[in-house]
């Protein structure tokens, strides 16, 4: 249904996003996770035609079969809301902090749907309703700040949801919602999926709402796709260094308290920083904290190679022929 | 005996929802009922709860942005809200907030720098420039990044650059209200051990607000858990996830695999 | 990129040719604006004199421009003087808040009820006619005006949570104010601005019609369009020109401050997000 061929997203000389490769189906359930600043929010925001004005954008975005690459503002807008919706990642900045969030909520289905003010408003407390905010109808009149950071975020999913899109770009949905509230809106996700045929790109750190939310998931690193496969077969077998890393730093139960010295334990980190984006190793973009480096890997780009069960990563280790297998290590 | 570092004396705070029709008075919704906790120096409380149920009220409740229609906020034994403006200028310096949303928290038009520098300023304190970039290198990321302006971060990014403006002055008590919510779990995990550092190197103590169980079982010495505004379970971290004794906190620990 | 919208790229036009005429008169008109002709009097249009002369057989053309450039310092002097002036106000009301706050307004309210040619007048009378004293009146209309805008946009900046983060820091009201405040209200005060300047050209031609800005000889649109007036039969086009450019420079101004605010009001930016 939408793919995204190559796309690359340069602010000056540095790559949010190096020709990254997509394509997700009608009804189809794709997550992605990866370090903070790796081009996860790019990645979505090409989807929606929103990448800043800053930002160049090559390479092929396609809509059923059409490129909308270099589309004018006015063919995106036609698309957005119905065909791809977004729930953006910060709600404060996404929501009009002087319009009440009833307004808000209810101008798409005033404006795309053509309903009366009296319609959309039964339909906004409907969606309000379905995300779990309490008291609906007293919130719609309320301000973006006069609400709680989770239901704000709320207010987000039920703005995107508003148009029954074909494509729905979760961006972090649910980092503002305890685990209960958490697990309902994946639930009302996936049945919309499979109810509606929606397509769903969920973006997201929390590595147990991703194992729910997808069927497939892609591992993002510095602007690349590292990983990509079965939800359940990468999280629990995962190849490529950093995913294996991703999944070490998980806080566990071991993790608690405080250790034999009396100090806090600390947690189990990936080392290093994540290099700034114009200076990132022009080959594999993990090399300089890859435990396993090899001498390739600093200057050339590794290709994806294709393994069992239909997972894919991007690392030099996993080439016939490279000296030993990553996956060795796990 | 000296006094705590925060007492938090039976707070409580109502808001006014819209009315819902001219002349019928508005519903009252109280965010936060009756919450008492004591903060020690070097201490971590933890505060999860049900979206909605009052944790950044409470929060911003400690900081002295809003005044408890019931209560006390005892900050080293003094009441914040009696403070005269002045007093209160100078006691803010002690104590700092990672806000719930980073975007909101950081001014559009000031550089991240600018921002992170502000504490300081107010302070007068020396060598700013180097702090900046010392704060900047703590929660991983650069010196050259004080220059940019907050829309040209990722969202986990501006949330790290408001940890560094909540740490560089180095208070005494964070409060931190869905502080790491944004990041990766390894990002995550290195601005949680940062955290630590600074508590045990300075004393630092921290309210931390989350709705990450399993972050706050890691981290944190004592759990309040917050349900509607009302105090459900407070006690020790360790005996709470082990034996909890409301439903709640119950359902809780099911839904997030503890 | 977002498409502009027509009335700006139309006030934008009109505003740059008014306000780059009134800049070149500084260097060069096509005459000395106050040389007289007598017997050079209500020329038509010629290469010599663009678009004739007028009762004293001054160069209409050299006229205009002058006045252009009268005009526009009357209005940015005192856009600029009443505009600060409302800016700080506005700042300090929603700064401090309660009671000071609506003090403040309902003094605002009062001063926006009572029309500026009143005020003129009642200033002329005690002062005499001047320039000085026109400026002053539209100085202080603008002032309520430029207080209610600042004190709307800044009271929306209050409840944001970068400002409570500088409280957090240990900020004062007035730093606060100064740093935060000011610079995320400048858009919606600099789309006021340019409104009000439309208003202060239409105000400055009134008051100098009237007799009570600019005193000869320095011309004005506002007296060339009262002392034409008088010979309408003889030569309307001396009140034509002249009125011609005051609906241009009104209507330029109005169309560059509604461009603006279409472009810069986030009500209708959303739209962009949504
Ligand atoms: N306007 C901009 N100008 C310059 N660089 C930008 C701009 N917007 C984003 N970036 C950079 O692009 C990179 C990718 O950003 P993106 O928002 O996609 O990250 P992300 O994967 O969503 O991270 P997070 O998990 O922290 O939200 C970041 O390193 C960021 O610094
Ligand atoms: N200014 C306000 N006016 C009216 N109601 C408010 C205001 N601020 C908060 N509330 C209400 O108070 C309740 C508690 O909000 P609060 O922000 O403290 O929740 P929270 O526990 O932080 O939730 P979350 O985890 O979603 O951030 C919510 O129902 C919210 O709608
Ligand atoms: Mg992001
Ligand atoms: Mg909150």
């Amino acid at each position: 249904m939408m793919e995204l061929d190559r796309v690359s997203v340069a602010f000056g000389e540095a790559l949010a996003l190096r020709e990254a490769s997509l394509r997700i189906e009608a009804g189809a359930r794709l997550g992605i996770v990866g370090e903070s600043g790796c081009g996860k929010s790019m990645l979505g925001l090409c989807l929606m035609g929103m990448v800043p004005d800053a930002a160049v954008v090559s390479g092929a975005i396609r809509l059923n079969g059409r490129d909308l690459a270099g589309a004018s503002e006015a063919v995106w807008r036609r698309h957005r809301a119905r065909d791809v919706a977004m729930i953006f990642q910060e709600p404060m900045a996404a929501l009009n902090p002087l319009s009440r969030i009833g307004d808000t909520v209810m101008e798409p289905l005033l404006v795309h749907e053509g309903l009366s003010r009296a319609e959309a408003r039964d339909r906004a407390i409907a969606l309000f309703e379905e995300v779990g905010i309490p008291e609906p109808a007293a919130r719609l009149r309320q301000y973006p700040h006069e609400i709680s950071g989770g239901q704000r975020q709320r207010v987000l999913i039920a703005l995107a949801l508003t148009c029954n899109p074909g494509l729905l770009v979760a961006d972090e949905p649910t980092t503002a919602l305890d685990a209960n509230v958490a697990l309902r809106i994946i639930e009302l996700l996936v049945r919309l999926s499979e109810t509606r045929n929606m397509a769903l790109v969920f973006i997201s750190h929390d590595l147990a709402a991703v194992a729910r939310a997808t069927q497939t998931i892609a591992v993002m690193y510095g602007g690349d796709v590292v990983e990509r496969g079965p939800t359940a077969q990468v999280l629990s077998a995962p190849r490529h260094p950093y995913t294996i890393g991703l999944l070490g730093a998980r806080p566990g139960l071991g993790d608690r308290g405080r250790g034999a010295d009396g100090r806090r334990r600390r947690l189990v980190t990936i080392p290093g920083n994540v290099p700034p984006l114009f200076d990132l190793p022009a080959g594999c973009r993990f090399s300089g904290r890859c435990s396993q480096e090899i001498a390739q890997c600093a200057g050339t780009r590794p290709v994806a190679h294709v393994l069992d069960g239909g997972q894919e990563a991007s690392c030099h280790l996993l080439a016939p022929a490279a000296p030993g297998r990553a996956g060795a290590v796990t | 005996m000296s006094a705590p570092l925060l007492e938090v004396r039976g707070v409580t705070r109502r808001y006014r929802m819209p009315r819902e029709a001219l002349l019928r008075s508005p519903p009252v919704l109280t965010a936060v009922n009756d919450v008492s906790f004591v903060l020690e120096r070097g201490q971590t409380l933890g505060v999860v709860g049900e979206s909605g149920s009052g944790k950044s009220t409470l929060a911003r409740m400690i900081m002295a942005f809003e005044a408890p229609d019931e209560g006390a906020v005892l900050f080293e034994g003094q009441d914040i809200n009696r403070l005269g403006a002045a007093a209160l200028r100078q006691a803010r310096q002690r104590f700092q907030m990672v806000f719930q949303d980073p975007f909101g928290s950081l001014d559009p038009r000031r550089t991240v720098a600018w921002s992170i520098a502000e504490p300081l300023r107010v302070m007068r304190a020396e060598g700013i420039d180097r702090r900046i970039a010392e704060a900047l290198d703590q929660v991983g990321l650069r010196a050259r990044d004080g220059e940019k302006y907050p829309h040209e971060f990722s969202g986990g990014q501006r949330q790290r650059i408001a940890i560094a403006r909540a740490i560089v002055t180095r208070p005494a008590l964070l409060v931190a209200d869905e502080a790491v919510s944004a990041l990766d779990v390894s990002v995550q995990a290195q601005i949680l051990n940062l955290l630590m550092d600074l508590q045990e190197d300075l004393g630092l103590a921290m309210v931390f607000i989350s709705h990450d169980l399993a972050v706050v079982a890691c981290i944190c010495d004592q759990m309040l858990v917050m349900r509607h505004g009302d105090c459900v379970e407070f006690g020790d971290t360790a005996g709470i996830v082990a034996r909890p004794r409301h439903d709640y906190t119950r359902s809780l620990l099911v839904a997030s695999g503890i | 990129m977002p498409r502009l919208p027509v009335n700006l790229i139309i006030g934008a036009v009109l505003v740059s040719l008014v306000v780059g005429v009134a800049a070149l008169s500084l260097v060069w008109t096509p005459h000395d604006h106050v040389a007289m002709n007598v017997r050079g009097r209500f020329q038509g249009p010629s290469d010599l004199y663009w678009l004739g002369t007028d009762q004293l057989g001054r160069d209409v053309v050299s006229q205009l421009m002058v006045a252009a450039r009268n005009s526009m310092t009357v209005a940015l002097v005192a856009v600029l003087i009443g505009g600060s002036i409302g800016v700080v106000l506005g700042l300090f009301a929603s700064a401090v808040g309660g009671w000071v706050e609506d003090l403040v307004m309902r003094i605002a309210d009062i001063g926006f009820a009572f029309p500026a040619l009143l005020f003129a007048i009642m200033l002329s009378a005690v002062f005499g006619p001047s320039l000085t004293i026109a400026v002053a009146a539209i100085a202080f209309i603008n002032i309520p005006v430029f207080a209610r805008v600042s004190r709307a946009s800044a009271n929306q900046i209050w409840t944001r949570e970068y400002v409570a983060a500088a409280r957090a820091a240990g900020q004062g009201k007035l730093a606060i104010s100064r740093d935060h405040i000011l610079p995320n209200i400048a858009a919606p005060v600099i789309v006021q601005a340019t409104i009000e300047f439309a208003v202060a050209i239409l105000a400055e031609a009134a008051l100098s019609y009237l007799g009570l800005g600019a005193q000869p000889p320095s011309p004005s649109w506002g007296r060339m369009l009262s002392e034409a007036q008088t010979l309408m039969f003889m030569a309307p086009q001396l009140a034509i020109y002249p009125g011609l450019c005051i609906v241009l420079a009104v209507l330029g101004f109005s169309l560059l401050g509604d461009g603006l605010r279409d472009i810069t009001d986030p009500r209708l930016s959303r739209s962009r997000r949504a």
